[in-house]
């Protein structure tokens, strides 16, 4: 992963942090996921011997949540996102040059505007009280590790745009 | 669609209603008549557009989602966002609620008596409560004792009110629940005899206890973004106060004929309907006497007289049971 | 200018987008909140962006769905899927295009596990496609036959498209659920037929391998164990009641875990690799998502669905020619809308109608169902077909959709025989009182 030599002086200072962040995110989702396979047994296990996990209903939705907002990053960085691109390589190079910078431009500002949106709506929770239904843990804190999720996939966008043709991250 | 371009008339105001039940649901119905009795009073002025099964805003995201403007009106559960309606949470207490239209009464008498803070970003039309929520069990429920760790598919308050019962509660979303109920992942589930009607789920129960004694409600708000109802006409706003206070007493009514419609179901089905003894009834009543308590002593911690509002609420119920 | 302009001036710029190369996900979510914030306003369209993302990624209905992936990439990384496929290689490999057959088979029986498609799909092309891709299978078949497959996941039960119809219309779910069984074995044979006769045109699409000796075949099967074992510890805690069919996702991958460590084929580094792949593919399926939920709010607040709906209703047609309109709509509209979305907006409008015309109730929720499974693999928006080009990267979309149109015929086909036999989805539930 991560295999590519830097090219530009700024990129040891700016994208290897990025990348960093980019990976430990990943890492949090991958944990996320194991975190619901493993609340969800246990559910089951107790259950099984009359002492189900009071909250694992509360617990997996809010799992779910962290691993999904923090994928999204690393999702982004892979081009892992499935787009059309029949038309786009029927274009010149020029046509593509043109085409590919907007839908960047495009991009980053519509995760940037979610980025913000996603802040305010966790400090709309916040100030709201409001908590999940059994374990009432607060829930606001979902909503902005999701604005974090998109303000870094701004940056990811960044990166592609002034490296066209290369993903951050490597599969 | 009607409308014709009447230069003499202006264009009518415009409005979405989101509503959280499916369309087809007797509450959407009801929601759909409000509109529509609103539109004719104010000679067509005014025009909303209701948006049934969450298709414009989600039950969990509704009351935020009028807040912001996404639906001029919503309809949905004061439950789904737990914690942003302390003292109304009051309302779905297992207080012994006798049924849908004396639940819906209170809550609204209640609203306009405390008048919360909670529900002041937003204008208030008014509440509606379903009735009691009551045991449906694969094996029958006669005594305290034959639901001991029990597992009773029930989330949220009602998940308290399982434990304190001896049971063991199961969180899962309602759609999983017929599934649950007929696999025996879940032996039973704390509802309105209504939700066994509307969610099939009488097709797999084998029982239902009348547990009305400590019956429970689920209160639901029908609000207007504050900004939208400022920007009214004051004979507009007269309007949509008189539909409201109207449609109270038909939501409750309507709820009465949901819970009816579910018994005979039970009925039809040939399930038996388990009566318990006043000894009995006094046993479930004291078990649940803690949520009670914590929700008082929640509320105190945050300020609300959450001891008023029960001691209130109590009286009410104590009231209609006559 | 009224919504529903609004709203054509929407779809138009989608597909403008969509052709620009912009991510799927990205331009339903682009579309759907400037089209909102043009007919709503701005800040309520913003502040619907962030509940709509907020919302889908901690669905518990959907949270799920990365457990299911999970759960069929540990069999991947761990070799038991290959294993499997080797054994259906031995005892079907001679068959022209034996092996999408078995995908088909094997599509069907993780059905009755799951109740939702993409996550049918998603397993599925982490488990069939790359053996069938190993085994010459050409790359449009290969990925056609799991997008269409995955849709078997809504019609064989449990299905989540059962239920939501169920409750719009008080039908009875378990009924529901019991028609969907032979529709479901009807649509997994269809599917069976067009691989035949697409590899007995073309042998190279899905090449026919020798015939192997019994002896070899039976040792095959030693592959299998693994599998059963899996499945017997699901399908068997589900239906000892053990767990509900979502809560078996999570017993199925710990539990194929379990067969990978009894087998020495663990890892810490399997169980991370499993997991990395999970966590990407599952967000690229519920990024899709949240933006179809986005671009549905926005389509709703246009009145087009409903407006179409409503005016296709009231045609003066005989009743069999209103009902191919209908499923027409659907085809049409499966084209952009999610489909649940979709059925929500629109089941209320046409449902006394097709009472009204005499057809069955259980019987139209069956047609929903296969209309909800056309969707999914009609361009431009797809779903199933989004997520197995999303996990297969070197597929590209018109590929999986050029291989998924045979199969969309065949649910076509489907659709003809249950209005000339409705027998085929009430006989079943009939049979239940
Ligand atoms: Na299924
Ligand atoms: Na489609």
């Amino acid at each position: 992963m991560g295999a590519t030599p830097p090219t530009r002086p700024y990129d040891r200072f700016l994208w290897r942090p990025v990348k960093g962040l980019v990976l430990a995110f990943a890492a949090l989702a991958a944990a996320g996921v194991l975190a619901m396979v493993a609340v969800t047994c246990a559910d089951v296990a107790l259950r099984l011997l009359g002492r189900p996990l009071v909250g694992a209903y509360d617990l997996v939705r809010i799992a779910g949540g962290v691993t999904l907002a923090c994928a999204l990053p690393v999702t982004t960085a892979l081009k892992g996102h499935v787009a059309i691109e029949y038309f786009f390589h029927k274009l010149r190079r020029r046509g593509r040059i043109v085409v590919d910078t907007l839908m960047r431009l495009l991009q980053m500002t519509a995760f940037a505007v979610a980025a913000r949106e996603c802040a305010r709506h966790g400090s709309k929770l916040l100030r709201s009280g409001e908590v999940t239904p059994t374990l009432q843990w607060p829930v606001f804190w979902v909503a902005w590790i999701l604005a974090a999720a998109c303000g870094l996939t701004v940056l990811v966008t960044l990166y592609h745009l002034v490296h066209p043709g290369r993903e951050m991250i490597r599969p | 669609s009607g409308e014709k371009a009447d230069p003499a008339r202006p264009r009518p105001i415009r409005l979405t209603y989101s509503v959280f039940f499916p369309p087809t649901h007797v509450q959407a119905r009801e929601a759909v008549q409000w509109a529509e009795a609103v539109e004719q009073r104010t000679g067509g002025r005014v025009k909303i557009d209701v948006f049934a099964g969450g298709t414009l805003s989600k039950a969990e995201q509704c009351y935020q989602g009028v807040k912001d403007g996404i639906s001029d009106i919503g309809m949905s559960c004061l439950a789904y966002t737990r914690g942003r309606f302390p003292l109304l949470e009051g309302l779905d207490l297992p207080v012994g609620y006798p049924d849908g239209l004396a639940a819906t009464r209170i809550a609204n008498e209640l609203a306009a008596k405390y008048q919360p803070a909670e529900i002041q970003d937003t204008h208030l039309l008014y509440l509606h409560a379903h009735g009691p929520g009551i045991l449906a069990s694969k094996r029958p429920v006669r005594r305290l004792e034959d639901l001991k760790g029990m597992k009773v598919r029930a989330t949220g308050l009602s998940a308290k009110i399982v434990e304190l019962l001896g049971g063991a509660a199961v969180g899962m979303p309602q759609p999983e629940t017929y599934e649950a109920l007929q696999k025996g992942v879940v032996e039973a589930t704390l509802c309105p005899v209504e939700t066994l009607k509307g969610w099939k789920q009488a097709e797999v129960v084998g029982a239902v206890t009348d547990t009305s004694i400590i019956g429970y409600s689920t209160a639901m708000f029908v609000t207007m973004n504050q900004a939208r109802w400022d920007s009214l006409p004051p004979d507009v706003q007269a309007v949509f106060t008189e539909v409201s206070a109207e449609w109270i007493d038909r939501h409750g009514a309507a709820w009465q004929v949901a819970d009816a419609d579910g018994q005979a179901l039970v009925a039809e089905l040939g399930r038996e309907t388990i009566t318990l003894p006043p000894d009995e009834q006094t046993r479930w009543q004291e078990a649940v006497r803690p949520v009670l308590q914590g929700y008082v002593e929640q509320a105190a911690t945050q300020g609300l007289p959450g001891q008023a509002f029960l001691d209130d609420l109590q009286r009410l119920v104590a009231a209609a049971r006559d | 200018m009224s919504p529903a302009l609004i709203g054509v001036l929407g779809l138009l710029l989608m597909l403008l987008l969509l052709a620009a190369s912009l991510p799927v996900a990205f331009v339903m979510g682009v579309v759907g909140v400037v089209g909102f914030a043009w007919v709503i306003n701005t800040p309520a369209a913003l502040a619907m962006l962030s509940a709509d993302l907020h919302d889908v990624l901690s669905n518990y209905g959907l949270t799920v769905i990365p457990m299911f992936v999970f759960m069929g990439q540990v069999c991947f990384h761990a070799g038991i899927s290959r294993r499997l496929f080797r054994a259906a290689y031995h005892w079907m490999g001679w068959l022209p295009g034996g092996l999408a057959i078995a995908t088909v088979g094997a599509c069907a029986a993780f059905g009755a596990i799951c109740g939702s498609g993409p996550a049918t799909a998603a397993t599925m092309a982490a488990v069939a496609l790359p053996e069938m891709r190993r085994f010459n299978y050409a790359d449009s078949l290969a990925s056609g036959v799991v997008a269409a497959g995955g849709g078997l996941g809504m019609l064989i039960p449990p299905s989540v498209v059962f239920i939501v119809y169920g409750v719009l219309t008080e039908q009875s779910i378990g009924k529901l659920f019991i028609a969907g069984i032979l529709p479901g074995l009807l649509v997994a044979a269809l599917f069976g037929l067009v691989i035949l006769a697409q590899c007995l045109r073309d042998p190279a699409r899905g090449p026919a391998a020798p015939r192997f000796p019994l002896r070899a075949r039976l040792a095959s099967l030693k592959g299998v164990i693994e599998t059963l074992l899996l499945f017997a510890l699901v399908m068997g805690g589900m239906f000892a009641g053990w767990f509900t069919p979502t809560e078996g996702a999570a017993v199925g991958a710990a539990g194929s875990l379990a067969v990978a460590a009894a087998g020495g084929s663990f890892t810490w580094r399997l169980l991370w690799r499993a997991a990395q792949e999970t966590v990407r593919t599952s967000c690229m399926v519920m990024i899709i998502v949240a933006g179809a939920t986005v671009f549905g709010h926005f389509l709703a607040v246009t009145q087009i669905p409903s407006g179409l709906a409503a005016w296709l209703a009231a045609l003066p047609l005989p009743a069999w020619m209103i009902l191919l309109l209908i499923v027409a709509f659907y085809l049409v509209a499966g084209c952009f809308v999610d489909a649940l979305a979709l059925i929500m907006l629109t089941i209320p409008i046409f449902y006394p109608v097709v009472l009204q015309l005499g057809y069955e109730p259980i019987w139209f929720g069956v047609m929903i169902v296969l209309v909800t499974m056309m969707g999914a693999i009609t361009p431009p928006v797809g779903v199933n077909v989004y997520v197995v080009s999303g996990m297969e990267r070197d597929l590209s979309l018109q590929t999986v959709f050029r291989g998924a149109i045979p199969f969309l015929v065949a649910l076509l086909a489907a659709v003809a025989l249950l209005m000339l036999f409705p027998g085929i989805a009430t006989w079943l539930p009939g049979l239940v009182r």
